[in-house]
């Protein structure tokens, strides 16, 4: 079931090729295989044992290759599976009216190595020779079938490839198929600066490798490292991901790439690319280097303050509506990581969820923001007023998720940021406390975008046209319906990871210093742990 | 009065949808955002602001100080001085002298 979540997307990508020649058509068939990974991913989740810590439908792909691929799903990667295949059809929906094809040499002119490489190809048939749409359809698929990939592998370097190779797909799409002025530089500082973050989190993987000898992540639970080793193993994947959140100071190439993004990689951008670093904050840094994530959660705590106050402060200076949405995402997912790091169940499972829920409500204002661009051709916050006048569903739509992301109870995103803050409250309550007036500034900026763009009188720069379309309103209908529905009943969602999270948190490595035996929550001892069948792995030296 | 849309926009009168409903949108429909030179220059600024920015302006470099190395260390010497600080066990459990629990 697992290898055919990420089967399934690559042999839609064979299909797109048989197909290409027909746009609707492949439309069609790119839709239909991302629905049906949909309804495997919540068939897994109906056959997921939630009273279970452990990993399920695990399996070893050993026929593959040589090296064993190992894949298996816990409570956590359940949750940003089904994230992923919810939200790659949407961003197909919300692409649909794709651009009609061009030629690639106006394309090519950015690209000048490009450019060369494809003069000297021109005499051998390639996958060029497919129409456009079919392209951007193929990465869309590629790209889900390494996100589910990224989620589902149990082998840190593979988690790295996954990793890795999910940028490049990314950095296509925004390179060629956006129609923004700074498509170039926002799809190489994304690809730059998430690359050379993640050659330390390489170098980290290579070196618990020559450590342990495996970087198989069942094997490596069972043992721990040396105190000093952790350290530095935890700065070097630390930097990668913090990268990938975005935390301040490394967030420069967010907003660019989610405003000069087209709007599919706008969607997923927000709605699954950020998650890959709370997953690999809870896999890595909190499994497996439990003593340096303990010494360096006040490092964690100070650079998650500064982002939620100077992202909140940057977002009300912001003139462009994408990039309102876009410094919006760096607040949000420092509070998650503020729960992730709280050594509290409540924080972890509420920065699960607010993960989750960001990732539905940012989409989901893409979408509406899309909307608006789709009709006139801007995204500059100056034009807009009075869109209640004539789009009184899109103004209801857009509201409730301007209310979703200031976190307003009945929402998934206040459960989440209640319990991210309500944990990291039991470690430090004056910098939480400060992190909380974000709620302050989320509001401030929230209420202002609304009121510019919906309320007031029909700006005279704007000629009325029709409200949301059948295909908009569907588009947008699961996001409230689901958003809403776990802001008032999110026991369906959390009890699928409260015994991952429990089975995290209560492991037993021991703890120095620092008072942490009176730590709340989490209890430490020497570990003696054995894996199913009798294997025993037990080093605690280099 | 010119009536034409720089002057409308000024003007900043209401416009009813009314009398100027169109069509969906098709492929180069280019009236249905009139836009203001001002603005777009405006918006190419905003954009290019990073292109402008020097150190060399005495107000950037009190902003880079202040923002940058000030309330950044004085936040990480609240976190570690803070951190672990309050112990929440029986926190509230203090007895109080005009309740007491019924045994």
């Amino acid at each position: 079931m697992l290898s055919g979540l990420i089967i399934l997307p690559l042999l839609g990508i064979i299909g797109l090729v048989v197909v290409s020649a027909n746009h609707r058509l492949s439309k069609q068939v790119t839709l239909g295989v991302t629905l049906a990974n949909l309804a495997l991913s919540l068939v897994l989740w109906g056959e997921f044992d939630g009273n279970s810590g452990e990993y399920q439908f695990v399996q070893e792909l050993s026929y593959v290759t040589e090296w064993q691929i190992k894949l298996g799903v816990d409570g956590l990667s359940l949750l940003f599976v089904i994230l992923t295949c919810f939200i790659i059809p949407c961003s197909i929906l919300a692409s649909w009216a794709l651009p009609t094809p061009r030629t690639y040499h106006d394309l090519l002119q950015s690209w000048p190595l490009i450019e060369v490489v494809w003069v000297r190809l021109r005499g051998i048939p390639t996958l060029l020779d497919i129409p456009r749409t079919s392209h951007y359809l193929m990465v869309l698929l590629l790209v889900e079938s390494l996100l589910i990939g990224l989620f589902l592998v149990l082998d840190l370097l593979l988690f790295y490839i996954c990793y890795e190779s999910v940028l490049i797909p990314l950095f296509l799409m925004i390179g060629i198929w956006s129609t923004s002025r700074n498509k170039v530089r926002a799809s190489y500082l994304l690809f730059l600066y998430t690359l050379s973050g993640s050659l330390f989190m390489l170098l980290a993987i290579l070196s618990i490798y020559m450590a342990a000898g495996t970087t198989d992540y069942l094997l490596l639970t069972t043992g721990e490292f040396t105190s000093s080793v952790q350290y530095a193993l935890w700065l070097g994947v630390f930097l990668a991901l913090a990268i990938k959140s975005p935390i301040i100071p490394l967030h420069i190439w967010l907003p660019l790439a989610h405003s000069e993004a087209p709007l599919a990689g706008s969607i997923l951008l927000a709605g699954i690319v950020l998650k890959m670093a709370t997953y690999g904050f809870l896999r890595i840094l909190v499994t497996l280097l439990p003593e340096a994530s303990e010494f360096f959660t006040p490092l964690v705590y100070t650079l998650c303050l500064i982002s939620i106050l100077y992202s909140c402060l940057s977002t009300l200076r912001q003139s462009n509506l994408k990039s309102i949405i876009a410094y919006s995402s760096i607040g949000h997912m420092a509070i998650a990581i503020l729960g992730v790091f709280s050594n509290t169940t409540l924080g972890i499972e509420g920065g699960l969820l607010l993960g989750f829920a960001h990732g539905l409500v940012s989409p989901a204002l893409f979408v509406c923001v899309g909307i608006i661009y789709e009709r006139w051709h801007t995204l500059i916050i100056l034009y807009f007023r009075g869109l209640t006048t004539i789009m009184p569903l899109f103004a209801l739509l857009f509201f409730i998720f301007c209310l979703a992301n200031m976190g307003v109870p009945l929402t998934a995103n206040f459960l989440g940021e209640f319990l991210s803050l309500t944990g990291g409250f039991n470690r430090n309550p004056v910098l939480v406390g400060l992190a909380a007036s974000s709620m302050v500034l989320v509001a401030g900026y929230s209420i202002w975008l609304y009121n510019r763009v919906c309320f007031g009188s029909l700006s005279p720069y704007l000629r009325a046209t029709l409200d949301i379309n059948r295909r908009e309103f569907y588009l947008l209908l699961p996001f409230v319906v689901i958003v809403v529905f776990l802001g008032v009943y999110p026991k369906i969602l959390l009890d699928s990871i409260h015994f991952s999270v429990s089975s995290l948190l209560y492991t037993t490595f021991p703890l120095k210093g620092r008072g942490l035996s009176e730590a709340p929550g989490r209890i430490i001892f020497k570990n003696q742990g054995r894996l199913a069948g009798g294997v025993s792995k037990e080093w605690n030296s280099i | 009065m010119k009536l034409d849309q720089r002057s409308m926009g000024n003007l900043g009168l209401l416009v009813d949808p009314q009398s100027i409903y169109r069509s969906p949108i098709m492929a180069g429909d280019h009236d249905i955002l009139i836009k203001d030179p001002a603005y777009e220059r405006w918006g190419y600024m905003r954009d290019e602001t990073y292109k402008h920015f020097r150190f060399t302006n005495s107000r950037n470099i009190r902003i880079a100080i202040i923002g940058c190395v000030i309330i950044p260390v004085g936040i990480g010497v609240l976190a570690f001085s803070c951190d672990y600080k309050v112990n929440w066990n029986n926190a509230f459990k203090k007895s109080s002298s005009v309740y007491k629990e019924k045994n």
